[in-house]
């Protein structure tokens, strides 16, 4: 750059001549900001009445909810767009000779030129993104209903924005730098940006095809790999968050990811631009050896990508889909190869290594056809691990609720749930690792991920390793229920506090639930009581009580009740009582009306019992024929006494409720009379058998 | 000066430069003729800064070319596809070449701009083909650098704007000893402009020589002897390049300097002689076929 030319003065210059860009960014952004701001509170001032006092906290609360989703963390997609077309705007003229032979011509450095041409178009980004969200801030304070949390969403929103914007940008003139054609370098940046989750989701497909170890559990999000296109996920869990600090934390591991990743991309780009020839244009990739690199990385990638849907469709045959992915690998080399020539003649051109990749294909099968990494076998030193997270129903992958407490009025106040994998992955630390590594090894030893489909007693559980290294390994481990070992290591697992807290999340939730004036009603499945104590006081007999509560009980045995609480918008969450817990029953008993869990079959008109007869449908699974279940109606007193013996209602079952072929069969009706004073003339309960199903009662429904 | 030693540079498995060495001096008009896919282009895009050598040297006033802004500074390449900024029109490019290079005369530029009738504020994209070519050599000429690499700028131009082109540079050459290198698959373009030529063939120099001393020994004589014993008295001694025979008229090419072909057929009693002067074709030919290449076959195909 000669003395009378300034950085900026070019820049500037530059940047007139980037019209479309300003134009691309500028509505976009008007588009994510402004817009999205004027149609939320707009939404909001039309469907929420503010006549009432109630009514106008409730419009506030939401207006205040509105801003902050507006400007939140969301449409990562967007930006990961912008970036790629202002990365091909900007330096695409790197395929165009004449522009090439002017600008590596004048007396400009390249490393100028590069500064020059990236902050040009980091400019339009940052000039359109701010203008745009000013604009939005604007029209909420002028509603009126900007507020701090919403400022500090906006700011955190930006950082991950910018971010994701540099690292795709950076990541299209990696692209355009590494080839000589405008055609492949948007191939390699498609394949850059999406291949990454192609790839992971093949070796996840693989994984849970072969290692029978394998869980998804605590996967979600999963987001560290992409920065931008998974981070869509993100969106919906910070929303829920509604707390920055939260918000960071939960994503700190993806974060310093992002960062480091985006930082690298960004020295790259400034590399593989300094690096690249200007004769480099007009060819597909001009380095020879990056050409083979790329080749022997997506031959396996591609070939296994297409092998995952051809072993599913060939009833798991090894060998068919071995033959597809060798056959794949070779197309795809040979495409590769005819891409790279830019001309289809080309694609029998070093056929060696489009062999080498086919054998390649080949050893990765056998990695998982053949367990050659001993996944399934893995179990960690209990000294290398740092901590470990459970989790007991790896197959529900259910919801974890907590009670969700906002600044607005009680009306707003509600349930906040998260994933549970997620939820525990983050925040679920327990520390009893020698007795997790015994019943790891018991598994392992005696193969129960083998026995697990045939055995209904091998129960599946989803451990999340956290070693010393920060490394986090996830595995299954499946423990027989009829082991006392077993059952005695789990025992000490779940035993401890930190358990039963992330079990019974309303634990770590007593003062907010006095703040919140939750009121409290005792059940017997059946009836409802009021309990007239402040929750933290029962929830403290509760866990009291609770420090009997282990594996072996809540795998064997029936609550006889539950505590519910309950806001005044309707958000409740239970806790399951059993006969043993004192304190709680002698505390519900002061403080209101206990119910006891037993039923007079004087109060029961009559039980309906239905057979749904699954084994039909189990014996073949194309079973079309009439409906096999058979229903029944007990009226007679004595059989209805001796049903009660035996069940429960529906909604007070174990903890961890295994399925029984022969019990599940059934469901039963009961229908009180009006004597029982928590029923009403014809109201039925649904209950389910807790014990052996009478012989009389089979006989029946046969 | 620029001194180039073994140049090499290659495309894969095509050699665009074979160990290419000569030298351009200062002053002089160098003429780069030869084919298509010659390598005139790729030695040009060394010169200027697009291309690094594979192997060997280049030098611009013994400095390395490559990102190397003291140089470029006093470099100026026109390619054979001049680039100008999208919707950008003559003045803009003026400021834009200005920045970049400090002696970039305004003035001469604006004069050159009404003399050739090319308007200022119209949009470059709406210009002809030949109006654009001769935009990218005003630029080039304005722009004031020692050195003016033209890619086969006088292509695409009418005989009066080449004319035109060409009586500037020989100004700007009188004036601060500009040093053109002009690249051309074209003899007979070159013919009146260069000083000093080089032919480059399959990506290596067949041969890099001064005009004049071209010019100085190699002769055309047309003459009707009297009888035989005449011609080989004239013709003892002196190498012949060519010889043709039309009726009693035979024409040579002698490789001679001018004062002994006219000495010799002087000398003897002819019915008529003329030292005719050479187009720089015939030159070629000469001078190739000494070198065992048909200048034909390599230029003319």
């Amino acid at each position: 750059m000669t003395s009378k030319r300034s950085f900026w003065a070019d820049l500037i210059k530059l940047n007139k001549q980037k019209a479309w860009m300003w134009i691309l960014c500028v509505i976009t952004m008007l588009g994510l900001f402004p817009f999205v701001m004027v149609v939320y509170l707009n939404r909001i001032t039309m469907w929420f009445p503010t006549e009432t006092p109630a009514q106008l906290a409730v419009f506030e609360e939401q207006m205040r909810e509105a801003i902050c989703d507006a400007l939140a963390f969301r449409d990562s997609v967007v930006y990961m767009l912008l970036g790629i077309v202002l990365g091909i705007g900007i330096f695409g003229y790197l395929n165009n000779r004449s522009k090439v032979d002017m600008l590596k011509s004048i007396p400009v450095k390249h490393k100028t030129m590069f500064l020059r041409d990236y902050v040009s178009g980091l400019i339009i980004y940052i000039v359109s993104y701010v203008l745009c969200s000013c604009l939005a801030i604007i029209t909420a304070s002028v509603w009126g209903y900007m507020n701090m949390l919403a400022f500090k969403e906006f700011i955190f929103s930006t950082f991950l924005n910018v971010m994701i914007f540099l690292f795709y940008y950076s990541l299209s003139i990696i692209c355009i730098c590494l080839t000589g054609n405008m055609i492949v370098a948007v191939g390699g940046i498609l394949g850059l940006s999406f291949g990454p989750m192609l790839v992971v989701d093949t070796i996840d497909s693989f994984k849970f095809f072969f290692f029978k170890t394998a869980t998804g559990m605590f996967d979600v999000p999963r987001d560290t790999l992409f920065p931008g296109l998974y981070s869509m996920d993100y969106g919906y869990w910070l929303k829920e968050m509604n707390d920055l600090g939260k918000e960071i934390r939960f994503m700190r591991t993806d974060l310093i990811a992002w960062v480091i990743l985006t930082v690298a991309a960004v020295i790259l780009s400034y590399i593989c631009y300094m690096k690249r020839p200007s004769e480099a244009m007009h060819k597909a990739v001009y380095s020879k050896p990056l050409r083979t690199i790329l080749k022997l990385m997506i031959i396996p990638a591609a070939a296994l990508t297409v092998a995952v849907p051809v072993f599913q469709s060939s009833a798991d045959s090894k060998l068919i889909t071995a033959i597809a992915a060798v056959i794949a690998a070779f197309i795809v080399g040979m495409t590769l190869e005819g891409v790279f020539a830019l001309d289809v003649k080309g694609a029998v051109r070093s056929i060696w290594s489009t062999a080498l990749g086919a054998v390649l294909t080949l050893g990765l099968l056998a990695v998982f056809y053949f367990d050659l990494i001993g996944y399934d076998d893995y179990v960690p030193k209990a000294s290398s691990i740092k901590s470990y997270a459970i989790e007991t129903y790896p197959y529900a992958y259910g919801e974890r609720f907590e009670f969700k407490k906002t600044d607005g009025p009680v009306s707003t106040y509600g349930m906040n749930w998260v994933n549970e994998g997620a939820y525990k992955r983050e925040n679920m630390i327990l520390k009893t690792t020698d007795a997790l590594v015994k019943l790891a090894n018991i598994s392992v030893e005696n193969n129960y991920q083998d026995s697990q489909t045939e055995n209904p007693d091998i129960m599946g559980m989803a451990v999340l390793y956290r070693l010393r290294g920060g490394v986090e390994v996830p595995r299954m481990i499946y423990v027989d229920i009829n082991d006392q070992a077993s059952l005695d290591l789990l025992d000490e697992i779940v035993g401890t506090p930190e358990f039963r807290s992330y079990l019974f999340a309303v634990i770590g939730q007593k003062d907010e639930l006095d703040e919140m004036g939750a009121t409290i009603l005792y059940s017997n499945g059946v009836g409802f009581e009021p309990v007239s104590v402040e929750p933290s006081d029962l929830i403290d007999s509760w866990a009291e009580d609770a420090q009997s509560f282990d594996f072996t009980k809540g795998l064997r045995e029936d609550p006889s009740g539950k505590i519910v609480f309950k806001l005044a918008n309707g958000a409740e969450y239970s806790l399951p009582v059993y006969d043993d817990f004192g304190n709680t029953i002698s505390s519900i008993r002061k403080h209101g009306g206990y119910l006891p869990g037993e039923f007079n079959a004087s109060d029961i008109d009559s039980i309906t019992i239905t057979n749904y007869h699954y084994e039909v449908y189990e014996s073949s699974e194309d079973y079309y024929g009439d409906d096999p279940s058979v229903t029944v109606t007990i009226d007679d007193p004595e059989d209805i006494k001796e049903i009660l013996k035996c069940s429960k209602p529906d909604n007070l079952t174990k903890v961890w409720k295994r399925y029984s072929p022969e019990m599940d069969n059934y469901q039963m009706n009961v229908f009180f009379n009006s004597s029982y004073e928590y029923a009403k003339k014809g109201e039925f309960f649904c209950f389910v058998f807790t014990e052996e199903v009478p012989d009389w009662v089979k006989a029946l429904t046969e | 000066m620029i001194e180039i030693r073994e140049l090499n540079k290659s495309f894969d498995e095509i050699k665009a430069l074979d160990n290419v060495s000569f030298d351009i001096k200062e002053g002089e008009v160098f003429g780069l003729i030869g084919t298509n896919g010659a390598g005139k282009s790729t030695l040009l895009r060394i010169l200027s800064g697009v291309y690094k050598p594979d192997g060997g040297t280049a030098l611009v006033d013994e400095m390395e070319i490559y990102d190397n802004v003291d140089v470029k500074k006093n470099v100026f390449f026109i390619s054979d596809e001049p680039y100008f900024f999208p919707n950008s029109t003559a003045i803009y490019m003026r400021d834009y070449y200005a920045d970049l290079y400090e002696s970039f005369d305004r003035e001469a530029f604006d004069g050159y701009l009404s003399a050739f009738r090319l308007e200022g504020s119209r949009r470059i994209s709406t210009y002809s083909k030949g109006m654009k070519k001769q935009l990218a050599m005003i630029l080039g000429i304005c722009s004031k650098t020692k050195y003016l690499l033209c890619d086969e700028t006088f292509d695409g131009l009418d005989t009066v704007m080449r004319q035109a082109v060409k009586s500037i540079l020989a100004k700007e050459i009188e004036d601060r000893k500009l040093t053109p290198v002009i690249a051309s698959h074209n003899l007979r373009e070159l013919e009146d402009i260069c000083d000093h030529i080089g032919l480059l063939h399959q990506g290596g120099i067949l041969l890099s020589k001064d005009l004049e001393d071209m010019k100085l020994n190699i002769q055309k004589v047309q003459c009707v002897f009297k009888d035989e014993a005449d011609k080989d008295k004239a013709l003892n001694g002196v190498e012949i390049a060519n010889e043709n025979k039309r009726g009693q008229l035979y024409t040579f090419t002698l490789r001679t300097t001018r004062e002994e072909a006219m000495a010799r057929f002087s000398s003897i009693d002819t019915i008529f002689y003329e030292v005719l002067p050479l187009s720089l074709e015939e030159i070629f030919i000469s001078e190739t076929e000494v070198a065992g290449y048909d200048i034909k076959k390599i230029l003319l195909g």
